[in-house]
């Protein structure tokens, strides 16, 4: 068997890929980088997690008022 | 990923997308329709991508949705005479043991073309293809044992 995959590995190193496909792809990854502009980094989670931190804040900031209000109706 | 950067792995990995692609399509012209739509979609979700290693399985499994989304068109376009014509396998570029693979069941031959051709683990494969990682190899077993009996006899071989 191992002589059968390693016949198998050298003739599928051999497949004929279209020189179109080539022109093709090169063509649509020149275009890419003429347009210039960077792919996103992954920003979004960053955002994701400063909006977590600030909710968790508002919350604390609101709760803290409203249980110091009943405090001092309490006294 | 910058531009930059994800063209260069792109270019990479050219020939191996073009390659699954066409194992699924068995129509060089879609097969590459397939790629461009892909590397299009690839790059609006790039920042996605969180390890330049599974890039290539990322691509790739791209690349296979892209390819089975041609191969629904063809058959959820009713009454057009080019979609049976688009069914029937085009190869202008000849290869025996790409002959020997088109011959095979599209569940051996995906796991094998990606074995063989674009050099995956066992792991990555049933990553790209979204199967369990024994269905991989049981699947890659019998497609071995299919193209060892093609191999050995010729190209008379009619039976997969």
């Amino acid at each position: 068997m191992k002589r059968c995959d390693k016949r198998v590995k050298n003739l599928s190193k051999e497949f004929p890929v279209p020189d179109s496909y080539h022109e093709r792809v090169d063509k649509l990854l020149t275009e890419l980088q003429k347009e210039e502009y960077s792919v996103q980094p992954p920003g979004k989670k960053t955002g994701f997690r400063v909006a977590c931190v600030a909710g968790v804040l508002c919350i604390l900031l609101i709760s803290s008022f409203v249980f110091s209000g009943r405090e001092e109706r309490c006294l | 990923m910058n531009t930059k950067k994800f063209c260069e792995n792109v270019d990479k990995y050219k020939d191996d997308l073009y390659i699954m692609a066409l194992a699924i399509l068995k129509n060089e012209a879609d097969a590459e329709d397939a790629v461009s739509n892909a590397i299009l979609k690839a790059y609006e979700h790039a920042d996605q991508v969180r390890a330049f290693h599974k890039f290539k399985a990322w691509m790739l499994t791209i690349t296979k949705n892209e390819a089975l989304k041609i191969m629904e068109k063809r058959f959820y376009l009713p009454g057009d005479d080019t979609v049976e014509a688009m069914s029937e396998p085009v190869l202008e570029h000849y290869d025996e043991m790409w002959d020997i693979m088109q011959q095979m069941k599209e569940e051996y031959r995906l796991v094998v073309v990606l074995f063989y051709y674009d050099n995956l683990s066992i792991r990555d494969i049933s990553e790209v293809l979204s199967i369990p990682f024994g269905t991989v190899k049981s699947r890659l077993s019998r497609g071995k044992e299919e193209l060892r009996k093609a191999l050995k006899g010729g190209r008379g071989y009619e039976k997969m």
